[in-house]
C-alpha cells in the first residue's frame, strides 16, 4: 500500500519559533496578509479559495532569516511556500497544503554594481523596472523582459526559469543569471554558479553546474537569496515593425523566413493567427480599424546599435514584403511594442457567446513547439477550447501567439499561447472541473506533437502537473524525484508542485 | 456615438477612442466621463512613450529608414 508523506499543519508553537527569530513584524498571521498571497492572476477555484489560504506569511530580509525560517520548518515539518512577485500562471506560489508563506518582496537591496565587469547583485525581491530605473544613469541594461515586467520579481523569473520577450537578442532568465545564493530546503546557504563557485564568472568548466538546478524549480529545491545578473550597454536605437498579412499559411511561412534571417539585432518575432487578430479586431484599440483583408500578423522588433537597427530594418522589410507581408504603419507598430506588458497592468473583460461583456479573469496555457507542428497544434488547441465553450458558455477564446523562443536566435521552437478568458465568477465545482479537463486536453495534443507543456511558466497546475511524468518518462522524473528527496527529505518546500509528492510515496506502491 | 463595426463604437471623434457597444454592457455599465477619457488616453500616451525611452535610447520608425508608409491599411489618411 502506498503511503505519502505530507508536511503537518503550523501550530502556535511554530509561530512563537517564527517570531523568535524574525520578530513579530514579519510574521504575519491576520486575514488580510493571509488572503493576498493566496492566489496568482491564473485562474482560480474561487470556490475553494479557503482551502489554499496560507497559515502564516513571513517577510524575511536576509539570507540568515530564510536559513532560520527553514530549519524551523523541517523542526515541525510545515509546508514552506516561496512567493516573488506572485504574477506567474502556473500557481508555483500558491500554497496547496497551506503552510508558511514566504515572500521575499522585503529582500529588495541592490548589493553591488560592477560596471568593469558588467555583473549586478541583488537581492531576489527587486523588481526589474525598479533595477533599470537605477542602472539607467551607468548606460547599462538588465534585458529581462516578461509580459509581467512592471509587477514582477527578480525571485521570481528565477523560480519559473522566466521567457523575456526580447529573449531572442538578449537570452531569457537562465542565460541573464550568473550565479546564485540559494538556501537548501534544510536551511544550509550555498553559493552556485556555471561551475565552480566563481560568482562573476559566466562560464567555467569546473565540478557540476548546479546553477541550473535551482533555475526553473517553482521554489520546490530552494528560496534563492542573492542573485549576480548579466548587464549589457542600454540598446540606442528600438524598431518595432508589424505586418499584416491575408492568411494564417503565409504569415507561418513569412514566420519561418523572418526568424532563420540571422540578424544579430532581432529581439523577438510573433507570429498572431487568425483566432488573435479576430479578439484583437473585436477589443484591442490599435487593431479595430484593421480591414478584413488582415487575417494573420507578424510582429518583429529590433534592439541595438542605432547603425545595426537602420540596417537591419532594411532587410527586415524586404523579408517580409517578399513572403507577403503589409506594413501595419509606425504608429501601430511602436504602440503595439509600447503596450506589451499590458495584460498584468489592466482589468480584463471578455465575452459570453451572445457578445455581452462580463469580468473575466485570464488564462494563458503555454508551451514550447517545435516550428514544423504549429499549424497542428494551432487547429487542435483552437478545437479544443471551442468545444468547451460551446458546452458551458463561461470561457472566451482570446486567440493564439507564437513567439520565438530560444535564446540568441529566432528559429527552432516556438512559446506557443492560447488566451483564454474565464468568468470566474460563475465557476462551480462542475466547471472548474471542465476548465482542468480543457487544460488537460491542450496538453496531452502537446505532448502528440513533440512539444513540452511550458515554454515559461511551468507545468505545476493541476491539468499540467500529472503529465511531467509523461513528458518525462526516459527517466528524467525518476532522477527528479531522487533528487527533490535528496535535497529535501521532508518534503516541506513547496510541497506536492511539479507532482513531486510522488517523491515521497513508498517505492513499493509507486505508480 | 457612431457605429463603428459590429459591436465597437466612437463617441468621441477628437478624442478617436473605440468603446464596446453599450448595449453589450449591460452586466458590467461604465460610465466614464469626457474629462475622465480625455486623462487617460493623454497619461496613454505618456506611458507608451516612458517605456519606449526606457528599453533604448531612441525608437526608429520603419517608414525613416525604409519605402514602408508610416501609415497602415484602415488608418486615417491611408
Amino acid at each position: 500500500m502506498a503511503t505519502l508523506t505530507l508536511p503537518n499543519p503550523v501550530t502556535d508553537k511554530v509561530i512563537a519559533e517564527l517570531e523568535a527569530a524574525l520578530g513579530k513584524d514579519k510574521v504575519r498571521t491576520d486575514l488580510g496578509a493571509r488572503i493576498a498571497r493566496t492566489r496568482v492572476p491564473a485562474p482560480f477555484p474561487v470556490h475553494r479559495f479557503a482551502e489554499y489560504m496560507p497559515d502564516v506569511v513571513v517577510l524575511p530580509e536576509t539570507a540568515e532569516e530564510v536559513s532560520a525560517i527553514l530549519r524551523i520548518a523541517n523542526q515541525y515539518r510545515v509546508p514552506v511556500v516561496p512567493r516573488a512577485g506572485g504574477t506567474g500562471l502556473a500557481d508555483g506560489a500558491v500554497p496547496l497544503h497551506k503552510g508558511i508563506l514566504l515572500d521575499i518582496k522585503k529582500m529588495n537591496k541592490i548589493i553591488e554594481l560592477d560596471l568593469i565587469n558588467r555583473t549586478v547583485t541583488v537581492q531576489p525581491g527587486l523588481n526589474m523596472l525598479k533595477l533599470n530605473e537605477f542602472l539607467a544613469p551607468y548606460g547599462v541594461f538588465y534585458p529581462d523582459d516578461p509580459a509581467s515586467y512592471p509587477v514582477s520579481i527578480i525571485g521570481g523569473r528565477i523560480g519559473t526559469s522566466g521567457w523575456s520577450l526580447i529573449g531572442s537578442r538578449y537570452g531569457h532568465t537562465r542565460d541573464l543569471v550568473i550565479s546564485l545564493q540559494v538556501v537548501l530546503p534544510t536551511g544550509e546557504i550555498v553559493r552556485l554558479s556555471d561551475g565552480g563557485g566563481a560568482p562573476k564568472v559566466r562560464k567555467a568548466s569546473t565540478g557540476y553546474n548546479l546553477k541550473q538546478l535551482f533555475i526553473g524549480t517553482q521554489g520546490t529545491l530552494g528560496v534563492v537569496t542573492e542573485a549576480t545578473l548579466e548587464l549589457f550597454p542600454k540598446p540606442e536605437a528600438e524598431l518595432a515593425a508589424f505586418f499584416g498579412y491575408e492568411s494564417f499559411d503565409e504569415a507561418y511561412r513569412s514566420t519561418g523566413a523572418l526568424s532563420t534571417s540571422g540578424l544579430g539585432t532581432l529581439a523577438a518575432v510573433i507570429l498572431f493567427d487568425e483566432r488573435k487578430v479576430e479578439y484583437l479586431r473585436r477589443d484591442d484599440e490599435a487593431y479595430i480599424p484593421l480591414p478584413e483583408r488582415i487575417k494573420a500578423v507578424v510582429a518583429t522588433a529590433l534592439y541595438g546599435v542605432e547603425e545595426e537597427v537602420r540596417a537591419a530594418a532594411n532587410r527586415l522589410f524586404r523579408i517580409a514584403k517578399e513572403t507577403g507581408g503589409e506594413y501595419l504603419g509606425d504608429e501601430l507598430s511602436a504602440g503595439d511594442w509600447a503596450s506589451r506588458h499590458d495584460r498584468y497592468a489592466t482589468p480584463l473583460h471578455g465575452r459570453l457567446p451572445d457578445g455581452t461583456v462580463v469580468p473575466m479573469s485570464w488564462h494563458c496555457e503555454d508551451a514550447a513547439i517545435i516550428y514544423s507542428e504549429l499549424p497542428a497544434i494551432k487547429q487542435k488547441w483552437h478545437e479544443i477550447t471551442d468545444r468547451y465553450i460551446r458546452q458551458y458558455g463561461i470561457f472566451d477564446n482570446w486567440g493564439m501567439f507564437f513567439y520565438s523562443n530560444n535564446p540568441y536566435k529566432g528559429w527552432g521552437d516556438y512559446l506557443v499561447e492560447i488566451d483564454i478568458g474565464i468568468w470566474e465568477q460563475a465557476l462551480n465545482e462542475e466547471t472548474w472541473q471542465a476548465w482542468v479537463n480543457l487544460k488537460r486536453e491542450i496538453t496531452r495534443a502537446t505532448l502528440e506533437h513533440q512539444g513540452s507543456i511550458s515554454a515559461c511558466h511551468g507545468a505545476c497546475r493541476e491539468g499540467d502537473a500529472e503529465f511531467i511524468p509523461v513528458e518525462m518518462h526516459e527517466g528524467g522524473f525518476e532522477l527528479m524525484k531522487k533528487i527533490k528527496r535528496l535535497l529535501d527529505p521532508n518534503n516541506i518546500l513547496n510541497p506536492s508542485k511539479n507532482y513531486l509528492h510522488l517523491a515521497y510515496v513508498d517505492e513499493e506502491g509507486a505508480p | 456615438m457612431k457605429q463603428v463595426r459590429k459591436g465597437v463604437v466612437l463617441r468621441r471623434e477628437d478624442l478617436h477612442v473605440f468603446e464596446v457597444d453599450p448595449a453589450l454592457m449591460s452586466r458590467v455599465p461604465q460610465d466614464v466621463t469626457d474629462i475622465e477619457q480625455a486623462r487617460i488616453v493623454k497619461n496613454r500616451w505618456e506611458y507608451l512613450d516612458w517605456m519606449h525611452r526606457h528599453f533604448a535610447h531612441k525608437t526608429v520608425l520603419l517608414s525613416e529608414v525604409t519605402a514602408a508608409p508610416s501609415q497602415g491599411p484602415g488608418q486615417a489618411g491611408h
